[in-house]
């Protein structure tokens, strides 16, 4: 009889999660997709909330919590209101630190926090550029070591040299050859699945001929 | 086939979506704070589902769920305390109106701020970061160069420290990490104003206190400049600059836990006397030359603890003549003057658990000054010992409690000899503090401060009770209103106990009154003060002459006092004109006291009424990138205030006239600076440049008479207008660039 429970209660349970499974995996799916074609900051913010609202269910699984993250890190970049970034960097920090746990390790992760750091020196480039440009230049190198084969690491640490001034050891110089490591990356880069992190490709390009332009 | 997939399929997900459309109930409302005002993208969600949406710009939003029931509404918005509601969700479609009370922060809470300018990289408010400090026209890179822009501090210009609110330097006290620093500032010439021994780079936060302050700290009638060191170093880095006056050198190497700066500075102002013309009447012998080294050691002890050591020490040597006012300026006074400084604080800061925080703190000491003027000779030397700690309790939001003690000894010495007189002074003072202070936020509207401090002095055999307060109240989202009161006492100064037994603690007792608004652009704020000096030490002379400075011996009582008045404003922009940071700042003050040899009361001759600083900054941004550097800064500051008064008074037998009392000429002041930021070789430099009293204006500090008051000289600038020239490179700073 017991066995009997056991069974159904089983079967129940995996039922349960096959059904769950579908519909975490097609919320995704969705929301990642627009993660493509979202730039605004206002849509940006509400990409976040979407992805918050599946990671307040799915509380085991690091993407949404990932993608929260990431879409309020990226909001900070397009944020007008440079006052506010320190609240939405915070949010997003907490959000990741979530992602974190769920996934030590993670080089993914880690691109996001060095994308977090980035965003910091935004706020106030003179007084925060160094302390934060190393920070974010320690996440990228970290990210880097845990994935090689992942291009989004470099394309950060491009991002940040291309940003930075030359007389503070950046430039579009010094960017480009990250920028190039980044894009031939991108070339043997296969997600792991349909909703796990793709995103950088364009920003690549569009950086490379940037660097081209004198 | 293909073309009509699409369709197929929109057929489909339509059938799909009214199948589902009959169970489906629309929630719609509006996301609003608690002073009604729009929420625009927060997000709405229905507790443990995927169904929400995200509100508007005009905080509106509508979505639709399947859920039935009771439920929870959850709204959220960054910056805002979640919103939840239970609600049941039947066959009829729900309005919410959900309420999100912002996050309590800085700009929304009140802050307690009379008297005190705090500046830290935290609070945005009123600040004056090291980067404020050294770009600060006029103040040549010196903490009380950029203070004294603020409102509160006069503007005096023949002596070292900070003058504030009709207090004279020995009330104003620095603090390090919580301690108090016994020499501040490099030893000096008569009439020539020191510097402070202390980088501006050495501190993250400085609080710069113009009464009312805090429990924590006492032995200062007016005012605390409080400085905060900084933490671990950020990175491994060397640092090299040159200047008109010298090299300094220095570098930092940084671990996981621990950080390590070592530096060392040699300081010669030969070549900038050579630049800049000197007062004609006095010449120089000695050039002042001085070398000074310092180690900072920083261990994060755990996650919460870290513990901290400065040490520092410096050797100078100077040595200059002038007319000698005693002779009426017929021969030359030859003044000389070694100086031996040491100075360690450690300090240490732990988190212990239940809301409860530790700090433990200990300085050392030791400053020794050889003067030689004419025939006198001076050994002095100073030490002081000091240990403090103090609990915090954190009770709620920014609450606190704290209750701590400390204790100093100073033991100071003083041998002078003249021809074959000799006079030895020794003093060695014990003294003690408790002290406990609560700091409760009410409501986000409403902080009160309510300290007492104690303290015992063994030199005067006497105990005090210095009661402190202050209240503030946010009267707008950007207004507030503060209110402060409190009693502070400080020991007779040095000189002073050398000849009396029997005096017991000054005091001074403060209220203050100030309005300010705030946003993270702007600051206005207009304080209104009065203060109450009591028991300040009176020196009486008598005639029959012995050895000394003046040459007549004392008695002494506490029976002066006096009283001081005004008005400060200050308005900070750092948004109306791009690029632009400027501030204005008046000071109006009222004083008058009756001390040490004043005769009566009188506005002392550090105090003048009117006082208006105004500093401008302009920085032009090299690169429109996010990550924007200032390539080039330029500013002035120009200080104006009204005459000084000086005074001579009846001073038999040599002089027996009436008393002369005057005042000085307008006080005008024009300095300029810029600094250029590029790179050699790939490290980060900054060249600058400053011109102090670029108009060359004649300003008079006061006047010395002679001691039969026949003669007089004026106490001037040392140099009409100075040019200062120097560099700074930073080695090794890396930024985004490992070599892979």
């Amino acid at each position: 009889m017991k066995r009997i429970f056991l069974l159904i209660a089983l079967t129940g349970i995996s039922l349960q999660s096959f059904a769950d499974g579908s519909q975490y995996l097609n919320a995704m799916k969705k929301a990642v997709s627009m993660t493509d074609t979202t730039a605004s900051a206002a849509g940006l913010q509400s990409l976040s909330n979407h992805f918050q609202r599946i990671a307040n269910v799915e509380r085991t699984e690091w993407l949404p919590y990932y993608y929260a993250a990431y879409c309020i890190a990226g909001s900070a970049f397009v944020q007008k209101d440079k006052d506010k970034l320190d609240d939405y960097l915070d949010n997003a920090e907490t959000l990741l630190n979530v992602a974190d746990s769920l996934s030590p390790n993670n080089s993914e992760i880690y691109t996001v926090k060095a994308m977090i750091a980035q965003g910091r020196i935004a706020v106030s480039p003179m007084k925060r550029g160094r302390k934060f440009g190393t920070i974010a230049n320690d996440f990228s190198k970290r990210a880097m070591e845990l994935d090689s084969t992942n291009p989004r690491p470099y394309l950060l640490k491009g991002t940040g040299l291309f940003y930075t001034p030359s007389m503070f050891g950046g430039g579009k110089d010094k960017a480009k050859p990250v920028l190039e490591v980044a894009m031939s990356k991108y070339e043997f880069f296969k997600p792991a699945s349909e909703i796990a992190p793709h995103w950088g490709l364009d920003r690549v390009k569009k950086m490379l001929v940037e660097c081209d332009k004198k | 086939m293909s073309k009509y997939l699409p369709a197929i399929f929109i057929a489909f997900s339509l059938l799909f979506f009214s199948a589902n459309s009959f169970s489906q109930i629309t929630i719609s409302g509006k996301t609003i704070d608690d002073n009604g005002a729009v929420i625009p993208f927060a997000s709405i969600s229905i507790k443990g589902t995927y169904d929400g949406t995200s509100s508007t710009e005009n905080g509106e939003f509508n979505f639709t769920t399947t859920e039935k029931g009771q439920v929870t509404i959850i709204a959220t918005c960054i910056g805002y305390d979640s919103f939840k509601t239970k609600v049941i969700i039947a066959d009829k479609p729900i309005i919410i109106k959900a309420v999100l009370r912002e996050k309590s922060n800085e700009l929304n809470t009140v802050v307690i701020s009379a008297g005190s300018f705090e500046a830290s990289d935290k609070k945005k408010a009123v600040m004056l970061k090291p980067l404020d400090i050294v770009t600060t026209a006029g103040a040549s890179g010196d903490i009380d160069g950029a203070i004294k822009t603020l409102p509160g501090a006069q503007n005096v210009g023949e002596t070292e420290g900070l003058f504030v609110r009709g207090g004279s330097a020995s009330e104003t006290k620095t603090i390090i990490d919580d301690m108090v620093v016994q020499n501040p500032y490099t030893s000096s010439v008569p009439d020539v104003p020191a510097r402070g021994r202390f980088s501006p780079f050495l501190f993250t936060g400085t609080v710069f206190s113009t009464g009312g302050y805090s429990a924590l700290y006492g032995q200062a009638l007016s005012s605390t400049l409080v400085l905060n060191t900084d933490d671990l170093a950020e990175e491994t880095t060397s640092a090299l600059g040159l200047t008109m006056v010298g090299v300094n050198g220095g570098h930092t190497q940084r671990w996981k836990n621990t950080s390590l700066s070592v530096d060392g500075s040699y300081t010669n102002l030969k070549p900038f006397f050579a630049v800049n013309p000197q007062n004609s009447l006095r010449t120089w012998t000695k050039a002042p030359e001085s070398g000074q080294g310092s180690i900072i050691l920083r261990q994060k002890t755990s996650a919460t603890g870290i513990f901290k050591i400065y040490s520092s020490f410096s050797m100078s040597k100077l040595g200059i003549t002038f007319p000698n006012i005693y002779d009426s300026g017929t021969t030359l006074a030859r003044f000389s003057l070694q100086n031996q400084n040491i100075y360690v604080n450690a300090s240490y800061k732990e988190f212990l658990g239940k809301n409860w925080n530790f700090f433990a703190g200990t300085s050392y000491s030791n400053n020794v000054d050889k003067i030689s003027f004419n025939q006198f000779n001076v050994n002095s030397s100073q030490q002081n010992t000091q240990g403090k700690f103090y609990f915090t309790k954190y009770l709620g939001i920014n609450s606190t409690f704290k209750i701590g003690g400390e204790v100093q000894n100073i033991v100071y010495g003083q041998d002078s000899s003249v021809y074959s007189f000799s006079a030895n002074h020794h003093l060695n003072e014990m003294y003690g503090a408790a002290f406990a202070e609560f700091e409760l936020f009410i409501t986000r509207r409403l902080a009160v401060r309510i300290g007492e401090r104690s303290e015992y002095s063994h030199i005067l055999n006497k105990y005090n009770n210095a009661p402190r307060t202050s209240i503030a109240y946010k009267t707008g989202k950007k207004s507030q209103v503060s209110f402060a009161y409190g009693k502070f006492f400080e020991t007779p100064q040095k000189d002073e106990l050398f000849f009396s037994n029997n005096l017991t603690f000054e005091n001074c007792t403060h209220y203050i009154t100030n309005y300010q608004i705030t946003d993270d652009y702007r600051t206005f704020r207009i304080e209104a003060y009065y203060k109450q000096y009591g028991d300040l030490v009176r020196i009486i002379r008598s005639p029959s002459p012995i050895v000394g400075d003046t040459g007549k011996i004392y008695s002494e009582n506490n029976n002066g006092g006096g009283y001081a008045r005004g008005i400060d404003v200050f308005w900070r922009d750092k948004k109306t004109f791009k690029n632009v940071d400027y501030w204005v700042s008046y000071t109006y003050l009222d004083t008058r006291r009756e001390y040490r040899y004043y005769p009566e009361m009188l506005q002392p001759t550090f105090a003048t009424p009117h006082t208006v600083s105004v500093v401008y900054k302009y920085a032009l941004p090299a690169i429109a990138h996010f990550i924007e550097a200032n390539k080039l800064n330029a500013g002035f500051t120009y200080t104006f205030a009204t005459g000084r008064p000086y005074y001579y008074f009846y001073n038999p037998p040599t002089y027996t006239g009436p008393d002369i009392k005057g005042t000085t000429i307008d006080y005008n002041n024009f300095s300029i600076n810029t600094s250029y930021l590029t790179s050699i070789k790939g490290n980060f430099t900054v060249i600058f440049l400053g011109i102090n009293n670029i108009l060359g204006i004649n300003n008079v500090y006061g006047y010395r008479y002679s001691s039969d008051a026949s003669y007089r000289s004026a106490i001037i600038p040392q140099s009409l207008r100075t040019i200062f020239i120097g560099m700074f490179v930073s080695i090794g700073r890396k930024v985004a660039d490992d070599k892979k």
